[in-house]
């Protein structure tokens, strides 16, 4: 391949390569924003979990911290 | 309201979607570090026949990996799409490791098979040896890093309860990434993914020499596998043996299911080597036992017992009242979040709070259950044990015959003398769907061994679940059953196509002028009749 031909080819290949990440790029946006931006998301907050697990409560604030890995020091 | 339905539908969708997922999983490891040692030796000895072997192997690689990462990603989203809760419950801590093996292993292993596949005539021969050392690295990485996360989920160390975020909050990543389970399942898991891709290697070239074609290339890759296979395929029992003392300690209850341990012996206790586990009457039938064996593999003493499952059950039952009690203090305080007494009583209680959330199966306000309810929770932590105890059976059978054959294919390659003994390359040949069965059943023993659990005595799995319509599990269940079906005629028919052609017959790698074609002597070590076939079979 002689020297114009080749710097050709490189032209082609990195316009190609440029098309395509931006297609990929428009691809990605489409789908964050079909199925993941903010309006597809649930609130999932403790009142929510604490329904999950039938305490129906509404809960008040509080500060507590993790607590140790109790239920992780498991023995049978 | 829980639908058992949708629960029910979601573990099989998971359950369908992983064992799927792992028929690629261990080839890929095992294959990968296969590819490793074959170009180690070109590249030390400069022998042509060598890069052959290892680009031949490599399209095979290549095309299970494809097939590996296609079916592995359709599981991390059913974490969000079908296991909602649980993502919400523990993802704090099982997320972590998730996130790592995407950025570390998959982009270092997918960067790098690019590289593999297109820098053989760009890279030097160490450059490129690097490469694949990092494809097989890569690929143990990624196995590292979701063997960490199942081994959380197994042994759920380094993380505690939030009662004001009602979830699993990390403490320590340094507890979870060296939690002893997951160093134990690491290696077991990758070993067992070796002796994979050391049998197939191994049964394909076992169909060369019956066919008599590509000879060479066939010998040189029978001994690879059978060498590196036979030190894995020992290597899985011993590392096995070191998971399941793990299990002993940690879920007593799986490992006296899987021994179908009815009742605590007196140490040592005896192995059942087969029987028939009875489930409503809790006896095993027609058993026939091996005195001490149980209690020396399960405690490594003489004098230390196996719990039985009544024994289990009944500690279960203490463990299930104390958590209706830390179920009733969380409750109220998350009312009352500021009194100390509730506080007080909840962590006394909470290392069970996950026992007294089996009880939401019975009844929706735990706190109030019955006597007869809290024994129905108690007998629900007993896993399947005649599937369990027949599972681990047929793994551990498969691996030890696996061991004969791999010693058997060492000590006949080790005397040249494959091809004239056509009745082990038979056995060899049809061995190939083994080591995925004990693979598979492997993978068995130790999800379905954790039921009911999701994670070990932190949450139930049936409380983990979406509460999405039955109709929409049904339909992505019949998707993934029809894609993966499509997915598995590609694979197959990708491999067989590639298989049959052979090293000499892909067509984008005509051997060079310069390079010598296989020599007609090549069927060295084989009857001069082989010989003569080898050489009309490498002409084809």
């Amino acid at each position: 391949m002689g020297g114009r031909e080749q710097t050709l080819w490189r032209r082609r290949l990195s316009r190609e390569l440029t098309g395509l990440i931006a297609l990929k790029l428009v691809a990605l946006a489409l789908l964050w924003w079909l199925f993941f931006s903010p309006a597809h998301r649930t609130t999932v907050d403790a009142d929510a979990a604490g329904r999950r697990l039938g305490m129906t409560q509404a809960a008040a604030p509080t500060a507590a911290a993790p607590s140790g890995p109790a239920q992780g020091a498991r023995r049978d | 309201m829980i639908d058992f339905g949708v629960v029910t539908l979601s573990r099989a969708q998971f359950a369908l979607t992983a064992l799927y997922h792992f028929l690629f999983v261990p080839l890929t490891l095992g294959l990968s570090m296969i590819l490793v040692i074959m170009e180690s030796v070109y590249v030390m000895t400069g022998r042509e026949i060598w890069k052959r072997m290892t680009r031949f192997w490599g399209v095979l690689f290549g095309i299970n990996f494809a097939m590996g990462v296609a079916t592995g990603i359709t599981m991390e989203f059913q974490f969000g799409t079908n296991w909602a809760f649980y993502s919400h419950y523990v993802g704090d801590i099982f997320g972590a490791p998730l996130a790592l093996e995407g950025a570390m292993a998959f982009f270092l292993e997918s960067t790098m098979v690019g590289l593999f596949f297109f820098g053989w005539d760009r890279l030097s021969r160490v450059a490129h040896l690097i490469v694949t050392a990092c494809v097989a690295l890569g690929s143990s990485l990624s196995a590292l890093w979701i063997l960490i996360a199942n081994a959380w989920m197994q042994f759920p160390v380094g993380a505690g309860f939030n009662d004001r975020t009602m979830r699993m909050e990390l403490l320590s990543f340094k507890d979870v990434f060296f939690n002893p389970v997951a160093q134990a399942k690491f290696v077991h898991a990758a070993a067992a993914g070796y002796v994979v891709g050391s049998v197939f290697v191994l049964a394909v070239s076992a169909w060369y020499l019956l066919q008599r074609r590509n000879v060479e290339v066939a010998r040189r890759s029978m001994a690879v596998a059978a060498s590196f296979g036979l030190a894995c395929a020992l290597s899985v029992v011993v590392l096995g043996d070191e998971s399941g003392y793990l299990a002993g300690e940690n879920q007593r209850m799986k490992v006296a299911a899987i021994e179908a341990e009815w009742h605590t012996q007196k140490a040592p206790a005896k192995f059942t080597l087969v029987g028939i586990p009875d489930l409503k009457r809790h006896v095993t039938h027609d058993e026939i036992a091996i005195p001490w064996v149980l209690g020396l593999i399960a405690t490594r003493s003489t004098d230390k017992p196996v719990v039985g499952i009544f024994d289990l059950v009944a500690a279960n039952r203490l463990r299930i009242e104390s958590g209706m009690q830390a179920y009733a203090a969380l409750r109220a305080l998350r009312a009352n979040p500021g009194d100390a007494a509730l506080r007080a009583q909840f962590a006394a209680h909470q290392r069970d709070l996950g026992y007294g959330y089996l009880l939401l199966r019975y009844v929706s306000d735990p706190a109030t259950a019955t006597p007869q309810q809290i024994d129905d929770a108690a007998w629900s932590t007993v896993p399947n044990v005649l599937v369990l105890f027949w599972s681990f059976r047929v793994m551990v059978a498969i691996g030890f015959f696996l061991i004969a054959l791999f010693a058997t294919a060492f000590y006949l390659s080790s005397r040249h003398s494959l091809a004239p003994n056509r009745w082990f390359l038979h056995i060899a040949f049809w061995s190939l769907p083994l080591p995925w069965i004990a693979a598979e059943l492997g993978w068995v023993v130790a999800e379905y061994g954790r039921q009911p659990w999701a994670i070990d005595g932190v949450l139930p799995t049936f409380l983990g679940a979406s509460p999405v319509p039955a109709r929409e599990v049904w339909l992505s269940l019949s998707g993934f059953v029809v894609f993966y079906t499509a997915l598995a005629v590609v694979e197959v028919f990708l491999l067989v196509r590639t298989i049959r052609r052979g090293p000499e017959g892909l067509g984008y790698w005509p051997p060079r002028p310069e390079e010598p074609r296989e020599p007609a002597a090549a069927t060295a070590g084989a009857s001069g009749a082989a010989g003569r076939a080898g050489v009309a079979g490498a002409a084809r």
